[in-house]
């Protein structure tokens, strides 16, 4: 196995948040972990996808290996090199798609913004001009690349990001939620185009994604962020053949009777039925099946004839409930198997 | 040197795409000399003493005063609002990801201001001196341009400072503006120091400045006495010793935004 070219050690990070409550002229100062030990490696050729719920940490991994944030104790190495102490090394060989779309400059043109970051890397003119060319033609942005950025969809926006990280081809290239806004068919288009550049450099992709298939069709293993830590890493094929089956739906019921959430319960195809909250005789209800021909009709019905009323219906496909359920712990093992 | 002329390249585009402000900037610059002009009429024949020593002639002596401190502002200024326009528009965790040192992100973030300063200042003269006639000699062009690098430089070690304060604050400090308040009042931009209470002139030879302003009169003014130009190199030269205080703070500033977290902030 060749040696890492990302390596995160044991790294910790608390931010302090002030409270709004003032005693005596001093704010309350509250210490909040949020990454606890996270300890992973990518390889070159790598692609690990984190996924976390909202607030689980996966940015501040991002930020910590591009040298943006310092974490409080734990290393951090690119290619070798120590974040903390060789900051402009690792700066060097990696490049951040940031999900922020306010990166650019507004008043100058897609291609003006490129010219002045390709500038920043130290690209020469005649590099920054084949490179800059090349990126746009394949992000469907050549058209529009005399625009004024301001005039950019917000696509537009996040396929100017991606480009930028690309100018210099980067051994290690970070990217959180790249293609948030982008339609399907530009972004088969960028990731086929991250694909090739991360092959020519023979470096690594560290993504941080909501999209379960994304990470599926683009990442060979995933890493799972809960409570500051890497709560599953494991191949994608692996975590794929566990969720493959399950099929997750929100109910929003009203009238829903202990025993008609027991019947529900044993329905057969059943693999979860649990109720989230209730309020007055309205209940929030999850339901996973545990196959993809499961008789949600039948189910329905079942539960209307038992005096339930249901009000609303909605597919589980948020990222948060498939994690809930990757994250009990007989799946866990289910997958480290 | 890329870096330093991306930022130019990028600034003057953005200046640019703003055409009537940047039209208006130069015309009321050209205007504010015809009143300078009327101003120094009034003054003709009025044979001051202490407008003795730099010729005599008060237009010119202003438009010099003012041709530099046009240079003071940005130079204390220019790096602070670079960060904070770059913490606004969200850019500046994109620059800090590149492989230009965050040094020199500040340093060039400001240079445009410099330079476009430094376009007015001899735009101001050129016109004074062809227009209106100001007595200014081109003798020691040269050694001018030495002194208003200094100035700069006695300048720049204040001018990091204030944009450590707005790395690690998120908000520009109000010092550097109090300073340059005092400083255009006490280092003689429209009138000599020389006219100041006594007690006032020993602040007025603390600053910068003063210096700087002293030395350009007796450089660049046609029959101003030249005396005493080493003390006030020496002068310039010690200010400029800020400048590693300055970037110490503005590192200082930087692993501290790093640290909390707070590059992105504003």
């Amino acid at each position: 196995m060749s040696a890492p070219l990302v390596r995160l050690e044991d790294v910790r990070k608390a931010f302090v948040r002030t409270s709004g409550r003032a005693r005596w002229l001093r704010r309350e100062r509250l210490r909040v972990p949020i990454l606890s030990g996270v300890t992973f490696e990518v390889e070159a050729g790598g692609r690990l996808a984190l996924l976390g719920a909202n607030g689980a940490g996966k940015t501040t991994v991002l930020k910590t290996i591009a040298t943006l944030l310092t974490p409080d104790s734990g290393r951090v190495e690119v290619c070798g090199s120590d974040a903390l102490k060789h900051g402009r090394q690792v700066r060097e060989l990696a490049s951040y798609v940031l999900a922020d779309e306010r990166s650019f400059h507004w008043r100058l043109t897609g291609r003006q913004n490129l010219e002045f970051f390709a500038a920043l890397n130290g690209l020469s003119p005649t590099v920054t001009r084949q490179r800059i060319r090349r990126l746009l033609d394949r992000l469907d942005l050549s058209a529009a690349a005399d625009l004024g950025f301001w005039q950019y969809s917000t696509g537009m926006k996040q396929r100017l990001a991606i480009a930028r990280a690309l100018l210099v081809r980067p051994r290690v290239l970070l990217m959180d939620e790249p293609t948030r806004s982008i339609d399907a068919s530009h972004a088969a288009e960028a990731w086929q185009l991250v694909r090739e550049e991360i092959d020519a450099a023979e470096g690594c992709l560290v993504l941080v994604t909501h999209q379960l298939q994304e990470a599926f069709s683009l990442c060979g293993r995933v890493a799972i962020l809960a409570d500051g830590k890497v709560a599953l890493e494991t191949a994608t094929d692996a975590l794929h053949a566990v969720t493959a089956d399950l099929d997750g739906f929100t109910l929003t019921l009203r009238s829903l009777s202990p025993a008609a959430l027991a019947a529900g319960q044993a329905f057969p195809g059943v693999r979860e039925l649990r109720l989230c909250s209730q309020m007055g005789d309205e209940q929030v209800v999850e339901l996973w099946a545990a196959d993809p021909a499961f008789a949600l009709g039948d189910f329905l019905g079942q539960l209307t004839a038992s005096g339930a009323t249901v009000c609303a219906l909605q597919r589980t496909t948020p990222i948060q409930g498939v994690l809930q359920r990757l994250l009990s712990a007989p799946l866990v093992r289910e997958v480290a198997r | 040197m890329k870096t330093f002329r991306a930022f130019l390249v990028r600034d003057f585009r953005v200046a640019w795409s703003y055409r009537m402000s940047f039209l208006t900037q130069n015309v009321g610059l050209l205007l504010s000399l015809v009143s300078l002009k009327f101003v120094g009429r009034l003054m003709d024949g009025s044979a001051s003493p202490d407008l003795a020593p730099y010729g005599g002639d008060y237009f010119a002596f202003a438009l010099v005063g003012m041709a530099v401190s046009f240079l003071s502002y940005p130079a204390v200024k220019s790096f602070a609002s670079a960060v904070r326009a770059a913490q606004v528009t969200g850019t500046f965790e994109a620059m800090l990801t590149t492989r230009a040192s965050a040094g020199t992100i500040v340093f060039s973030g400001g240079a445009y201001e410099i330079v476009q300063a430094a376009v007015q200042l001899v735009l101001a003269i050129v016109f004074g001196l062809v227009v209106f006639g100001a007595g200014v000699s081109a003798d020691h062009l040269a050694m001018v341009a030495v002194v208003l690098v200094l100035t700069l430089a006695s300048l720049a070690g204040l001018g990091l400072l204030a944009a450590a304060f707005v790395v690690a604050f998120k908000q520009p400090e109000p010092f550097s503006g109090a300073l340059l308040a005092v400083s255009l009042m006490l280092s003689g931009g429209l009138y000599p120091p020389s006219v100041l209470p006594d007690w006032i002139r020993v602040f007025s030879d603390l600053l910068p400045l003063t210096h700087s302003l002293e030395l350009t009169r007796q450089l660049l003014l046609e029959d101003a006495a030249r005396t005493s130009l080493g003390v006030h190199f020496l002068a310039l030269a010690l200010f400029s010793l800020t400048i590693p205080a300055g970037l110490a703070a503005l590192r200082l500033a930087l692993a501290h935004a790093r640290r909390t977290g707070s590059l992105a902030q504003y």
